[in-house]
This record gives structure tokens, sequence and C-alpha cells, in this order.
């Protein structure tokens, strides 16, 4: 079936973007011109590591799997989990692994990602302190808490957030610590951050803003973690400590094999992704693009089509993502508490009948009406909308021509969802909150015949 | 039976022939995730409304 020359494609690392490689390469037929051999670090297939939380919501390990059973094996490519490699010769093109294996190739891909910084402050190593990255992590974690009743989390981006469920589902009292005066301060504005932070609290997570973390707090006897000093001087109790302030690539492989490193690290790529050693590529949050490195998926995919593409003579470029994000906000079905696209109508009513929102008053209202809902998703599509923040409406299965829906919702950089039950929505999301739905609360809302509806509450 | 459209297409969905359906259409409620009648749909909106045009789109029906 195929020639017993064929070169070989290396993928080091097997995570979400390593994955994705290896479909774009298979969809390419590249498994079939070429011999596809991959080296993964942990101990397991590539998973979902955006929804590492359900794991402790009752999802297992088998199913935040992203490699169906026996996908690999049937296209032909051999991976070796629990495997690192150590060392890449450009001379020879081999690559030497931990397991006193030479490894082959013509042509090598790096998808080694990256691992959580910790920050360099007194005790960040002691016992109770965690990162949050992988499966292993997770299981550490869960078996540690068993003994513990209050947890807080450094840092309060998009994986400190999610890290911050983790420990709520696993029974702590838990608190979310962040050095920047908002939540996700890479992505939301202060209106955004604020709404955000509102949503948080409901869930009994406390969010301590402008806090920059000075020491882990340890105990004089055991030496076990007791809580966090803060450089203000104020200190928190917490039986465990989790660290999730950011990421810094994996990158030590190609510093030391000498390709062009990128200032404040990650190994520099072109536009078809190759390193400065034309043989070798470099994919998702190792990868440093026009001087920056992506911490998202969604970049990474987008690179590993490119790799793909570039090898399969078919080249894609990849010209860098936008980063900035914009949150816009819809609820096309009326939603109590809070309902944009109704605040700002077409033609706003006399100042005289107009009344302050209620319980939305730390948020920036928007001075003109913004997009109509298929105009969002057409934004998206366009690339003009990174951020979306759906309240209590299930587009995915209530908007026409879905494939083409969910093409724009997995486009975006942040989808927030909030509802009252999962939907195939909320599955999309990347932060998914509870909302009280109408028969949880009293008040009146406008249905889509833009009568005023009152609603009573009748379950708690 | 599988019904598709130009956008995507639903597989094995029960079609059931009967006479309260005009003959020539093909009816199919839309609540549900794993036959979406909104894999078909066209996305069309109304130029003042935006309201999506859900009643239309031409459709084919085959053995699955």
């Amino acid at each position: 079936m195929t020639a017993p020359d064929r070169p070989t494609v290396l993928v080091i690392g097997h995570g979400m973007v390593s994955l994705r490689f290896l479909e774009c390469a298979v969809a390419r037929g590249l498994h079939v011109s070429h011999r596809l051999v991959v080296i993964g670090e942990e101990g397991r297939a590539a998973y979902d590591r955006m929804h590492l939380s359900a794991f402790f919501d009752g999802t297992t390990a088998e199913e935040l799997s992203l490699t169906p059973d026996g996908w690999l094996a049937e296209h032909g490519i051999e991976l070796s989990l629990g495997t690192r490699a150590l060392s890449i010769d450009r001379v020879s093109r081999t690559v030497k692994t931990d397991v006193g294996e030479l490894v082959d190739f013509d042509m090598l891909v790096l998808a080694t990602g990256s691992k959580p910084f910790v920050p360099p402050i007194d005790g960040n190593d002691a016992p109770g302190t965690f990162v949050y990255r992988t499966i292993d992590d997770l299981e550490a974690i869960a078996d540690y808490a068993a003994g513990c009743r209050t947890g807080a989390v450094v840092g309060g981006g998009l994986l400190g957030l999610e890290a911050a469920n983790a420990l709520r589902l696993l029974g702590l009292t838990t608190h979310v610590v962040e050095f920047a005066p908002r939540l996700m301060p890479a992505q939301l504005d202060e209106g955004g951050a604020a709404l955000l932070r509102k949503e948080i609290e409901v869930l009994d997570i406390t969010v301590h803003c402008s806090k920059a973390a000075a020491a882990v707090v340890t105990s004089p006897d055991r030496g076990v973690t007791t809580g966090l000093s803060f450089a203000d001087g104020s200190t928190l109790d917490a039986d465990l400590v989790l660290f999730s302030a950011g990421i810094r690539p994996r990158d030590e492989l190609p510093r030391d094999t000498g390709l062009t490193m990128g200032e404040r690290g990650g190994v520099v790529i072109d536009d078809q992704c190759r390193t400065s050693d034309g043989r070798i590529f470099a994919i998702g949050e190792v990868a440093c693009h026009s001087g920056k490195v992506y911490g998202l998926v969604a970049p990474g995919y987008l690179m590993a089509e490119t790799v793909a593409s570039v090898m399969a003579s078919d080249p894609v470029v990849f010209t860098g993502a936008d980063l900035s994000t914009k949150l816009k906000l819809i609820g096309a079905r009326p939603n109590p508490s809070f309902f944009p696209a109704l605040l700002v109508p077409a033609r706003l009513p006399r100042p005289r009948c107009r009344m302050p929102p209620q319980n939305i008053d730390e948020c920036r209202l928007p001075k003109e009406r913004g997009r109509t809902y298929p105009d969002i998703i057409s934004g998206i599509t366009e690339g003009r909308i990174k951020a979306l923040w759906i309240i209590g409406t299930n587009p995915v299965v209530s908007f026409p021509n879905r494939d083409e829906l969910e093409y724009a919702l997995s486009r975006l950089d942040l989808l927030v969802v909030q509802d009252g039950f999962h939907t195939p929505t909320t599955a999309m999301a990347h932060i998914a909150l509870p909302t009280a739905i109408w028969g949880e609360k009293d008040g009146t809302f406008t249905n889509s015949e833009r009568r005023v509806s009152r609603v009573r509450k009748a379950v708690e | 039976m599988k019904v598709s459209s130009r956008r995507g297409t639903i597989e094995e969905i029960p079609v059931r022939v009967t006479a309260t359906i005009r003959a020539g259409e093909v009816f199919i409620p839309f609540h549900f995730d794993d036959m979406c009648a909104n894999r078909l749909t066209v996305a069309e909106f109304d130029p003042i409304s935006r309201e999506p045009n859900y009643k239309q789109c031409a459709v084919a029906i085959a053995k699955a």
C-alpha cells in the first residue's frame, strides 16, 4: 500500500494542536505519502485540555479524550506515549528520547506546547501548591483536596477561572487572586470583566483583584501550605494554592539545538510555520510568530493546518491571529435580568420614559444600538468579533444553517455561554455559566411579540 | 432516510408519508439536536427585522 522509503514526519508533543495536525495530515493523504511518527510525554493520547474542570464534574479521562479508539493505528500513525524527547540532532536528523531511542526524521514538527508559569515567590513549591495543566495534575489536586477546606487560585484568566471551578467542584471554599484590576484582563474590558465577576461570585467563588501574591505561607511545623501573603501586606488563608498565572513555551528543545528563538521565548516561525531550520516546523504554544506566542488553541489549530498544507505542497499561510478581543453580548430570547438588544432599541425612547436598567449598574452600557443577532454571527465569520457572550439561548440548535453557525462560534477567541441547562451551545463555550431561568425569579420580561410577561418565582 | 439541502444533511431521519402535508413538501420539527432541521435552513434574514427565513428551503430526500 505504501512505499517503504516514505519520508518520516516526526511530531514531538501530543496535545490538542498535535492531534489537529495529524487530522489535517490524514485529510490531505500525508499518512500515505509519509510515515507519521508521534512522541508524547504524557501517558495519554490527546485530550480536551480546554474542558479539564469537567473531570471534577464526573467526566472521565476517557470522555475527555479527543482521539477516537484506533484512529491513529487505522491511519498507520505510530504513537509513543510516556516518552520525552531529550535532544534534536539536526545533522544526523535524529531525536533522542528518554527511553534511550534515536528516532529518525526527514521533517520535524515541534508541538511541545507550554507549561504553567509559576511565579518566583517564596514557598511556590511547598506541599499544597499545584499547577493546572494535565490530567495527572488534576488527579494530584483531587487527592490533596480531600484534606482541605479552602483553595486559592493565583491568576484570573480563562484557565484560572476554570481551575477555580475545579476547586469549587471539589467542595473547597474558593478564591481567585488576580494581579490586574479585573478578571481576564487580556480579553475583557472593564464592563465585561465586571459582569463576569458578578457571575463568578454567584457561584460562591470570591474574587480578589489588584492583588500581587508575595509568598505562599506555610505552617512552621510541617511546611505545608496555609495561605498566601500579598505585596500590600494582607493575607488569605488557603490549604491549597493553584498557580494559573499564564504559560511559558516548552521551548528547551529548539533552544538547545540552536534554532532562532523569540525575544520572550518560543521558537521563531515564518508564515509557513517553518523555524530557522527548513526541515523543522513548530505549531501551537511553542511557536513564536511575528513576535507573538499564542496561548490559545485556535491559532494553534490554524498553524497545524498550515504545516499539513505546506507538507502536502498546497500551502495555506499563517499570517497571525488577532488577539484583541471585544465583548459583544447577545440575548435573543428574553432574559429577565439582562437583555442588551432591548436595552438599546433601534429608536431610543424619550429620555423621561427611560429607566436605568436594574441590577447591571456596574456595566457600562453601550450608547448605540449594536448588531442584530444574524449580523453578530456574520461579524464573527468576517473576523470583526472575537468574543461573544450568549445568555439563555441555544443558537447551535435554533439558528439557521447550523454548519455555518458552528464554524463561526469555533472561530471565537472567547465564547461565554450562560444557560439554565447544558445545551449544544454551552458545549462549545470556553466558559459556561449558570443563569436563573424564568421559573426561578420574580419580574417581567418582553417576549418575542414585544408583550410584557409577568413571571413569579416557582422554584429555588 | 437522508434529507439534504445545499447547506447540510440530516442522516437517518424517519419519514412518514401523510395527507396532512401538501404534496411536494417536507415538514421537519426543529427542536432536536440529533436531527437538527437547522442543518438545512437558509441563513437569509428579513432586511428590517433581521428575522431568519426559517420556513422555506429546497431539500432532497434519499434513502440513507
